[in-house]
Formats: C-alpha cells, sequence, structure tokens
C-alpha cells in the first residue's frame, strides 16, 4: 500500500488581515446584538401596545354585553355587536357560543333561556339570521380560550398580505348568568376582536431596517478607521521591521526601520536597528577572524590535538618592492594578491588560520586534506602566474606540512586566536621559506599521503630547515625546479 | 488547564449564576397538610352544578383566621376576612362521591391584601392533591365570577341586600347572614 501525504497550501493571512478580521467580526456580532435587541424591544412594545388596546376594547364590549344581557335585553345586545362589527377601519369583531358556532345564528340560545325559566320571555326570531363578523374560526385557539381555567388568547394573522392582531376573550358564566343560562357550564362564549396592525409592523420594519443599515455604516466607517488606524500605529512598523530582517538574513546591513515614537513599537524599533547596526559590526569582523575561531566560539569546543595540514604562502621579494612602490599602492595591490588566494583556499575547503603580513597561514581539515592542500597551492601559483598584471608581477612560495598539532584558542582574555601550534606549523614555514618564486614545497609525510595518480612531484630532496637536526626529505610539488640537487640543496 | 480555559469556565459560571440569581424563587405553599381539620363555612351539600366546578361535589374548609371575620350588619353592611384567612374548597371527582372517595383537588382563596398575585385581596390558587404542588391562578377568571358573591346572587342565602361578602359566597353564619357552619 501506498501511502500519500497531502500537504494542503493554505494562504497565510497577515497582522492586517487579522486585525481586520477581528474587527469586523467584533462589529458584526456587536451589531447584530444591537439590531437584534432594538427588533425586539420594538415588537415587545407594539405587541404589549396592541394587546393592551385589544385587551381593553374586549372589556369595554364584555361589560356593554353583559349590562344588555342582565336586563334581558338581548336584542337590544346583538344589533349593538353588529354596529360595532360594522366600523370597519381595520376592526373586526365576532361574538362565538362556547361550542364556536356564531351567536345570534339561530333560536337555540332563546330557546335554552325560555326553557331554564319557564316561560316565553323571548319570542324567537323570524327575521334573517344576525351574523356577528365574519372571521373564521381558528379552532386550536378558540380551544385553548374556552380551557379551564378559561384565558384570553392574543394571535398573530397574516392575510392578503396584512398583519392582523386577534384576541378571543373568553365570556364566563357568571352566577348572576345561571338564572336564565343554567349552571352547567363555564363559557358563555368567545369575543373574537381584530384589528389591523398592518401599518405598525410596516412602519417598525422601516425603523428597524434604517437602524440596522446605519449601523451598518457606521460599523463599516469604524472598522476602516481602526484599520487604517492600527496599520499606521502597529501593522507598518511590523511590516518595516520584518523586511529590515529579511534583508539583514540576506547580507543587507544597510537598512533600519525610521520609527521615532516613545511607545512600545518605537522601543522595538530601536532595538532591531540597535541589533541589526551590532549584527553590522560582528559581520564586519568576521572578515578578520578566521572561520575556524568563528566555528569553535559558536560550539564552545576546546583545545584539541588532531592531524592537519598547514599551507604557508609568501610573496617573493615583497620587501624590495615596498621600497619602489608607494603605501597605497603597496596595500592594493598586496590585498588583491591575498583576497585571490583566500578564496582559492574557500573553495578548497581550506580555512585561512591568519594573515601574517604578506604571508598566509590556512589550515586543512579531514582525510584528503593534503590533496585538497595541494591542489589549493598549484591553483594559487597557476592564479598568480596568470594574473602577474594585476598582481604587478609579485609571486608566492608556497610550503605545505602535514603533522599532528594542536588546536585552540590561543591569546590572552582580552585578544584570543582559535589557531594551531607544532612541529608541521613550524615545518610549513620553513618550507614555505625556502620555496622559491612560483615553487612548492611539500614534506615528505604530506607527499605520502596523496593519491597516487595526478601529481607531478619531483624529489625527494634533502632540505635543512631551521629548528631541525637532520636534513628533512621534502618534494616540488607541479612544474618547476628546485636549486638544487639532492643532498646539496641544503637550507 | 490552560488560564483561557479556565477563563471562559469562570465567566460561563459567572453568566449561569448570574442567570439563577435572576430566576423568580419558586412561592411558598400555601395550604398546609392539615387544612381538612379546619371547619367547614356551611352545611349546605354542594353537589349542585356551578360555573367553574360544574356538579363535582364540594366541601369548604377555612382556617380560624378566617372565623375571626368581621361583619357590618344593613343596607351599607361589609364582610371583611383578616389577613392569613385561608379557605380550602375540595373537588371531589364526581357529584356523589363515596365514603371513601378523597378529593382530587384544592381550589382556595388566601387573603393576602399586599401580594402582587392577589386579586380582590386574595391570592387564588388550586393545589393538586395527588403532587402537591400549588398553582396560582394569576387570570381573572377566579375573581371574575366570586366577585358575583359581593351582589346579589343564586347560591345559598343569595345575598338579598348585595352585601359586599369579600368575594365569598358562603359566609359563616354571624347574626344574620350566612350559614351555619360545620
Amino acid at each position: 500500500m501506498v501511502l500519500m501525504k497531502h500537504n494542503s497550501t493554505r494562504r497565510a493571512i497577515g497582522l492586517a488581515g487579522r486585525i481586520n478580521i477581528a474587527v469586523i467580526t467584533t462589529l458584526v456580532i456587536g451589531l447584530s446584538v444591537v439590531a437584534w435587541l432594538f427588533a425586539s424591544s420594538l415588537t415587545q412594545t407594539r405587541e404589549a401596545l396592541v394587546q393592551r388596546n385589544l385587551l381593553r376594547e374586549s372589556d369595554i364590549l364584555y361589560l356593554s354585553i353583559e349590562n344588555f344581557m342582565m336586563p334581558g335585553e338581548a336584542p337590544i345586545a346583538a344589533r349593538y355587536l353588529e354596529q360595532v362589527a360594522g366600523l370597519g377601519s381595520g376592526f373586526s369583531l365576532g361574538l362565538f357560543r362556547r361550542n364556536g358556532v356564531s351567536a345570534f345564528s339561530d333560536n337555540a340560545t332563546i330557546e335554552r333561556v325560555n326553557a331554564n325559566i319557564g316561560k316565553e320571555r323571548f319570542q324567537p326570531r323570524t327575521a334573517p339570521e344576525t351574523m356577528i363578523g365574519s372571521m373564521s374560526l381558528e379552532r386550536a385557539v378558540f380551544d385553548k380560550a374556552t380551557a379551564i381555567p378559561p384565558e384570553s388568547m392574543f394571535f398573530s394573522a397574516v392575510k392578503d398580505g396584512k398583519t392582523y392582531k386577534r384576541v378571543y376573550r373568553p365570556l364566563l358564566n357568571l352566577p348572576k348568568c345561571a338564572a336564565c343560562h343554567g349552571s352547567d357550564h363555564t363559557i358563555r362564549g368567545v369575543l373574537d376582536i381584530q384589528t389591523d396592525v398592518s401599518d405598525i409592523v410596516r412602519e417598525q420594519t422601516v425603523t428597524v431596517v434604517a437602524s440596522v443599515g446605519g449601523f451598518a455604516l457606521m460599523a463599516l466607517v469604524l472598522a476602516a478607521i481602526i484599520a487604517r488606524i492600527l496599520r499606521a500605529v502597529v501593522v507598518g512598523p511590523v511590516i518595516a521591521i520584518g523586511r529590515l530582517c529579511r534583508n539583514v538574513t540576506g547580507g543587507d546591513f544597510s537598512g533600519h526601520v525610521e520609527v521615532n515614537r516613545a511607545d512600545e513599537i518605537g522601543s522595538l524599533a530601536q532595538t532591531v536597528n540597535n541589533m541589526v547596526h551590532g549584527l553590522h559590526e560582528r559581520y564586519e569582523l568576521t572578515k578578520y577572524v578566521s572561520t575556524g575561531t568563528i566555528a569553535s566560539l559558536a560550539s564552545g569546543q576546546g583545545p584539541t590535538k588532531a592531524e592537519r595540514t598547514l599551507l604557508f604562502s609568501d610573496v617573493r621579494g615583497f620587501t624590495s618592492y615596498t621600497e619602489r612602490h608607494g603605501a597605497a599602492a603597496i596595500v592594493e595591490v598586496l590585498n588583491r594578491l591575498l583576497e585571490r588566494q583566500a578564496a582559492i583556499i574557500a573553495t578548497h575547503g581550506g580555512d585561512v588560520d591568519k594573515f601574517v603580513g604578506d604571508e598566509v597561514v590556512a589550515v586543512f581539515s579531514g582525510g584528503d586534506a593534503p590533496a585538497r592542500a595541494c591542489r589549493a597551492a598549484l591553483a594559487i601559483q597557476t592564479a598568480v602566474a596568470e594574473g602577474h598584471l594585476q598582481f604587478d608581477n609579485l609571486s608566492v612560495g608556497i610550503g605545505i606540512a602535514t603533522g599532528h598539532v594542536i588546536q585552540g584558542m590561543l591569546g590572552s582574555s582580552q585578544r584570543a586566536d582559535y589557531t594551531v601550534i607544532g612541529d608541521a606549523v613550524n615545518v610549513a614555514s620553513r618550507l614555505c621559506s625556502i620555496a622559491k618564486p612560483g615553487q612548492i614545497v611539500v614534506c615528505d609525510f604530506t607527499a605520502k599521503n596523496l593519491p597516487a595518480e595526478g601529481w607531478r612531484l619531483s624529489g625527494p630532496y634533502k632540505a635543512r630547515l631551521k629548528g631541525k637536526a637532520e636534513p628533512q626529505r621534502v618534494y616540488l610539488l607541479g612544474s618547476g625546479s628546485t636549486s638544487g640537487s639532492e643532498d646539496t640543496n641544503e637550507a | 488547564m490552560k488560564p483561557d480555559r479556565r477563563t471562559l469556565i469562570a465567566v460561563c459560571s459567572a453568566i449561569v449564576m448570574l442567570g439563577l440569581s435572576c430566576a423568580r424563587p419558586r412561592p411558598p405553599l400555601l395550604i398546609p397538610d392539615g387544612y381538612a381539620s379546619w371547619r367547614r363555612t356551611t352545611d349546605v351539600r354542594l353537589d349542585y352544578p356551578i360555573p367553574g366546578h360544574e356538579d363535582r361535589f364540594r366541601i369548604i374548609h377555612m382556617n380560624d383566621t378566617g372565623f375571626s371575620f368581621s361583619l357590618v350588619q344593613g343596607r351599607s353592611g361589609r364582610v371583611q376576612f383578616p389577613e392569613g384567612t385561608i379557605i380550602a374548597k375540595e373537588i371531589y371527582p364526581t357529584s356523589n362521591p363515596q365514603p371513601a372517595d378523597k378529593p382530587v383537588m384544592l381550589t382556595a382563596m388566601v387573603k393576602a391584601s399586599s401580594d402582587p398575585d392577589a386579586r380582590g385581596g386574595w391570592i387564588w390558587l388550586t393545589k393538586d392533591l395527588a403532587t402537591g404542588m400549588e398553582k396560582r391562578m394569576l387570570g381573572d377568571f377566579c375573581v371574575q365570577c366570586h366577585a358575583n358573591a359581593n351582589e346579589a346572587h343564586p347560591y345559598g342565602w343569595k345575598n338579598p341586600e348585595a352585601v359586599f361578602s369579600d368575594y365569598v359566597f358562603f359566609v359563616p353564619q354571624n347574626g344574620s347572614i350566612g350559614y351555619p357552619a360545620r
């Protein structure tokens, strides 16, 4: 089975984007809550006012019915309700018996009352049936209104695009009603009042929409202002600091952040500017310190004893050259020559340990250190020969020796170098001093540690080196010849 | 536990506590279990149908506080029950219950004029005798019907002089008003 790993890529949101999202989200939530509270408050107020009005209207009608009925003036009550129902202007009225049948629609009640009081108190009507209102019955709400205990039920209805508020107000069969209507039921009927609230709802909707629109506009303006302020105060400086850091990472120390404020951002910018300045100074210093020193400082490495190959290169005839030329020309040519040699040494994995006047001291590490040192030396001689014009016909002599050395920080607590000491160092220096212009003199150990093929070694020669009692076996690398033959070439 | 989670829990707890503190506390129970040992307000057999209770058999008890009501006789007569009066009406399931039958519920009046739930100076409530739960009747159903006790009505002594009877249909006999209590 092959498992495939999918790496999803997400577009990073910048600091400005995050702040904008946070600001807009906060405003949207806040705006929504305010709009909801506002709309709810308006709706509750409207509902309360409409319900109160409906309740008062039902109270008045209830009392009217009661006062018409008690003296036995049911026909007057019917006519009165009929007239009220015809008022119109968004007002509708209905009256139902407890079973949901429209009141005064037949003679059932008249017959029941006459039976209860035992005489023909009311004559059955022969006129067309009276219908109070024409609204349809909402049975579920009606049943709740006529349950025990009965309760006035308010509800809304939408019809033909208009909004109505409606109430079912139960009429009780009070004890004083029982003489005519009997005591076997609790609810006499239900008053149905409906009022058109479309205008109010429309006005409320317009108010809410206008308010929400206003709030939204305010929120957008506020968000834009906050975002602009944040960009100027926070995001801009942060972006500038980030750009400066990227430039420093790329080796450009020339920039700095222009933030002149006495707040946290200003302090951060000042700190970053100081840091970059410090980094620049240290970077410049690394040009004067060997790679080994820097690595040793970075790793905290202590002194070690190890096999190293030392390469010494010295300009021939430099003393007489300085006598013939001015200081500026000398420094210019010498620096050019030293820089070229240092570059070649670095290319071959060597570490320039130090420059001593016109001399270069380099250290090569690793199993193939002799071969890399020799290749670097050949490259240097070739480069110097080919660039004789730019090096003002100066030439170098090179000595290479391999052996065990002690490598570590040497010097005082104020000034120290990570360098090498040991016999191989002295031998390399002596070999360099006997090398003639364009020559590369290598020690016996170095020559024996070179790969078998690809080298033009001549020798061995015996060389008498300072500090050594016995003559040393040495070789010449590359083209060219020594000034003496074996056993006679002594220094 | 991360501090931000702790903060979140603290905020939620505070909101819940705030909500609980704002919730309306359940009102205390007003009808004691021993109400049945109170004296009755009338010896009339209440098995005839009336609106609100239909034809279910009823027995009305009143605590001793209620029996110390005040009475002014005559056309400007007035009955006034003292604060703390409790009148409890047992409602049986049928019009003719057997001796072993128990009432299913109570409808009660508690005189507490300053209580915000009072209507006409009384708290009107029902008590489920099976669960012991009381429910205050905050509408005008009870008081609207009992308001007829303050004028001539078809029950008991009928209140022919329309004496203000403090919303009580059966005022215990005291002088010439009401019915003998048992």
